[in-house]
Order: C-alpha cells, then structure tokens, then sequence
C-alpha cells in the first residue's frame, strides 16, 4: 500500500514539474467536456428540408409558411446545383422542388422517409394542411439520442483519449530506463501499474468535478440533476482510466497508445449510437453494439432521466465496474512484461 | 547547388516509402477496413439509388482522411536520419536543406498516390463505387491532400521543438478534422453552426468538393478545394525548407 502511495505522490509531483505539459493534460480534456455538452445544447434534432421554388409558387410559398411554425422542422432554400450533395452530407433530409404548375419532384435517400414526405405534401396539396411532419419528429426523438445522452458518449470518448496521454508516463518511464531500476527495488510491478491508475483516476476525476462546476455555473441545460452527473462522471473517470491503463500496458510506444484510443473510442461511440441512432443499423450490429461501454453508459443516464432507481437500472454500472475491475487486472498481468 | 544531392536521396527514399509499413495501412489496410464497417453500420441509410450507397460514401471520405493520417507517417519519416543515428553525416555531407526537405516530401507523396489508386480501384471492383468518369480527377486531389500531409508532417517533424509532445497528440486534431469532415457520419444535419465550425478542416471542402463534382456535375468546389490544398501544401513545404536546421538531425 505505501509503495502505491509512493508512486501516486510521485506521478503528481512529476506532472507539477512541467507547467505547460500541466496545463494541457488537466484542462483540455475539461475544456473538452464543457465545449461537448455546449455543442450539443445547440444540436437539436430537426428535420431539415430543402425547398427549390424558382417561381415562387403559392403552393410552395404556403408549404415554406406552414411547416417552419412546426417546431423542430427547418426550411432551408435549397440549392439546384449542390441537391445530391446536400442529399448525401444530410443537410437536408429530403428536397422539395416546385414548378410554376404545382407540380412537385421529390429527392430524397431514404426510402420510406420519401414516401412519407410524399404522403404529407399530397395531402398538403389537397387539404392545404401540413400533417405528418410532427410524427417524424416524434419518430427522430425516439430513435436519437437527446442532449444528455449524446453528451455523455462525447465525454466518454474524449476522456478515454486524454486518459491514454496521462497514463504514457509509464510507457516513458520504460523507454528512459526507470522500470529496469524499479524491479530492483524490493517493491513490486503492481504497485507500480496500480500506482499509475491511481494517479489517472485522481486527475480524471479532478476534471470531472471542474466540469461539473462549470455546467453547475453556466446552467446548462440537462435531462439528469447535477449530482447525477457527477455519478456518471465519476463512473466514466474510472472505466476511462482502466482502459487507458490496459492500452499502455499492451503497447510499447506513445503514438501507438494515442492511435489505439482513438480508434478505440470512435468504435465504442459508433456502436453505442453516439453518432447514427442504433435504431437503424443492421440487427447484426445491433447485437455487437451490446459490447458498447458507451452503450451502457447511455443506457444507464436514460434510466436516471426517467426517475427510475431499481436496482435493474444500475446493472449497467455494476458491468461497467466489474468490467474496469477485469480490465485493470489484465493490466496488471500484461504490464509486468515492462519491467525487464 | 540548391538541389545537391536531390536524385540520390529521392530514389533512396523512394525505395524505402513505397515499403514503408505505416503508409501501406494507412493507405490501403486501415480505409478498406473502415469502408467495410462503417459501410455496413449505415447501409439502412442508403437506399443504393443512382449509386449512392453506404459503401460508395464511406470509400470516398475515408480516403482522404486516411491520407491525411499519414501526416504522421511523414513526423516519423522527417526524423528518420536522427533515429538512425546517422545525423552527423548529414551535417557534413554536401546535400543541400531543400534536397532533404523535398526528397521526404516527394517519395512519400508518390507512394500514398499510389496506394491511393490501389484503393480507389479496389473500392470501384469491391463497393461499385461510381466515379462517373472523374476517376482520374479524384485521384489527382488525393494526390495534392497527400502532397499537403507529407508537408505537414514533415514540417512538424523537422521543424518544431516539442516534437516528440506533439507527434503523441498529433492523431487527435486529425480525427476531429474527420469528425467534422464527414469522415465518419454525415454532419451536415448537426446545423448551421456546426456547418461554420466543419469549414476549419481541409476534409470538408475536398469531401464535399468530391461529392459535388460527382453527383451535381459541378466543379466549382472541387476546384476551390484543390487550390486550398495545394496552397497549405506549398505554405508548408516553404515554410520546412525555412526553418529546417541541419542540426534537427543530432
């Protein structure tokens, strides 16, 4: 116990020594996580249909009016020449085209959102009422995640990331020789290993309550009460900091280690949902997305946003922290090797 | 004078790019893995029409940003002479800054070219990727976008102090540039804001000038994309040759 306490003592005079380094590894992933949860409150799911309407006709004119009172739907003026473009990016999910004879072409990529579309503005031709936007709204909310919840996959992400550049210590105390002079201590390797962990642990959990702080401060708005957020947060710090401690356990060089997280963490958000909603991804993806942390994390902040705290909705926690637990032993095994 | 010794250090570095492991898996291994993946995580939200399927919109973003990972690469293959040890006979041998800077930048560029062509042909037999006749005009910008990332890498490589910080955080920024590029889901949904934000990254213009020219005949982008391009490319290949010191080698 005091040689891990050694190297925790040890870990945070050596970050002190370097300011600019300091300054970096502990307020970049908060600068991070502040800029994640801003950037989403701005990101509010919306249909967004385009409109070409050259001759500016009543029909187009009025179907412009009527649907950009729905809230959650945006009009935008498409442009001829970048449709498929716009098509493909997704900055309009479908665009409407007018002619001088009301005649209306339709664009759209997705199949059964274009017979919707069809569907509403046949009957917007015949009843000079736009219905059916509202549903695909209510359908888009359901598959998509909401602010909170695409929040916490980000944070996630990003503090797996700069959890493996905390945790490179001991991929550089290997390369200048310092293992090599600790395995002859009579201390052992697991300490050491442990002793590192600890120290992330400690640092992402300090960037965690400084951004807790900040939203608390800025008032940003969240499904899930400030203390809620801190829990997930301190369970996010925790499986951050295992992951980045086996990753650098596994790999000999830094580059390696940060090329690794990120492609780590890019996986873990695409099979959560954090990007593309799972909703509409093949089965077979649907059933690997269950190995998703993010997934589980996610699933976790639904249920503390529906005020429901049985004890089947803290499963996901108590895998997440087995799970960690699990992912720091095979660290601890594997980063033995280091110490040659 | 100026370009002393530029033919022996190009074939020799051609040689050794066009086997170098890092721009191989980079150029071919890595984006073939991602198309298939990511291809499939989204097939449900391509209908396949006129061509335009998961697979034909990953193959054309991940490309460009696996060519843009090779930045790294470059960090690397800039201080091969310093890793080697043989840094000295650099500093003695009668080969000019220019020679150095341009026959790292050139061989690198060729080779991921190359590997581009293998990739864009795998993904035109494997994924049905249409190019619709401007196959030659998206290899030529994955040629200036690889052109640019060799002098970005190597300007970081050769020319900055904390090298050896930045060449560990250098893979994070790239992949935010490939968020915001598309790269690995479309954004263009995510709003105007985020649309403003998406314009600081390169992949942006050249993945939305790519889809422009293809699918709306349109090479106005394209063309802006290029020039960007290759301006970042020249900026830093000038700025390399500048500011290198042969004692960056020691």
């Amino acid at each position: 116990m005091m040689s891990i306490y050694l190297i925790v003592k040890n870990e945070v005079k050596r970050s002190m020594k370097d300011k600019k380094k300091l300054v970096i590894t502990l307020f970049v992933p908060i600068i991070a996580v502040v800029f994640a949860l801003l950037l989403n409150n701005i990101m509010k799911p919306s249909i967004n249909l385009g409109i070409i309407d050259k001759d500016n006709s009543q029909i187009g004119t009025s179907l412009k009016t009527m649907a950009s009172n729905i809230d959650g739907v945006k009009i935008g003026e498409a442009k001829e020449d970048t449709i498929n473009t716009d098509l493909i990016i997704a900055k309009y999910v479908a665009v409407i085209e007018f002619d001088r004879n009301n005649q209306i072409k339709l664009y759209c990529l997705d199949n059964e959102l274009k017979g919707t579309i069809q569907e509403i503005t046949d009957n917007f031709i015949i009843s000079n009422e736009v219905t059916g936007l509202q549903e695909i709204l209510i359908k888009m909310k359901k598959e998509s995640m909401n602010v909170t919840e695409r929040s916490i996959g980000f944070i996630l992400l990003t503090l797996i990331i700069t959890c493996v550049f905390t945790a490179c210590n001991i991929i550089k105390d290997k390369e200048e020789g310092t293992l090599k002079r600790y395995v002859l201590t009579p201390n052992a390797s697991i300490s050491y290993i442990l002793g590192n962990f600890i120290f992330n642990f400690i640092t992402t959990l300090f960037q965690i309550i400084i951004s807790t702080l900040i939203i608390r401060i800025l008032n940003l708005n969240l499904e899930i009460n400030i203390f809620e957020f801190l829990l997930i947060g301190i369970i996010i710090a925790f499986i951050a900091a295992s992951i980045a401690t086996l990753i650098v356990s596994l790999v000999n060089t830094e580059l390696k280690a940060s090329l690794i997280a990120s492609a780590f963490g890019m996986i873990m958000s695409l099979l959560g949902g954090s990007f593309l909603p799972l909703e509409k991804m093949p089965d077979g993806i649907k059933v690997i997305s269950n190995i998703s942390i993010t997934k589980w994390i996610i699933v976790f902040t639904r249920s503390l946003e529906n005020k429901s705290y049985t004890v089947q909705n803290y499963i996901p926690v108590i895998v997440i922290v087995l799970m960690s637990v699990a992912l720091i032993i095979t660290s601890l095994v594997l980063g033995k090797r280091k110490f040659v | 004078m100026i370009m002393d010794g530029f033919i022996t250090l190009f074939d020799f570095g051609m040689k050794k790019r066009i086997k170098d492991f890092f721009i191989i898996g980079y150029g071919v291994m890595m984006p073939l893995f991602m198309i298939v993946i990511l291809g499939y995580m989204a097939s449900n939200y391509y209908t396949g029409k006129n061509g335009i399927s998961s697979y034909y919109y990953y193959a054309l973003v991940t490309a460009p940003l696996c060519t843009f990972l090779n930045s790294i690469t470059l960090i690397y293959v800039a201080r091969e002479e310093s890793n080697y040890k043989c840094g000295e006979r650099f500093m003695i041998a009668p080969i000019s800054k220019i020679s150095i800077v341009i026959s790292k930048i050139i061989p690198s560029t060729i080779s991921i070219s190359i590997f581009n062509v293998v990739l864009m042909v795998a993904c035109k037999l494997l994924f049905k990727v249409d190019f619709r006749g401007r196959f030659l005009e998206v290899i030529l910008l994955l040629t200036i976008l690889a052109f640019m990332s060799c002098a970005i890498g190597t300007f970081i490589g050769l020319c900055t102090k904390d090298f050896m910080t930045i060449k560990n955080f250098i893979s994070t920024p790239i992949l935010i540039m490939g968020v915001l590029g598309g790269s690995f889901f479309p954004i263009g949904s995510l709003g105007k804001v985020m649309e403003i934000v998406s314009y600081i990254s390169p992949l942006t213009w050249i993945n939305k000038g790519v889809f422009t020219m293809l699918n709306d005949n349109s090479i106005k982008i394209y063309i802006i994309a290029l020039l960007l391009t290759l301006c970042l490319g020249i900026l830093f290949t000038v700025g390399a040759i500048k500011m290198f010191k042969k004692e960056a080698f020691l």
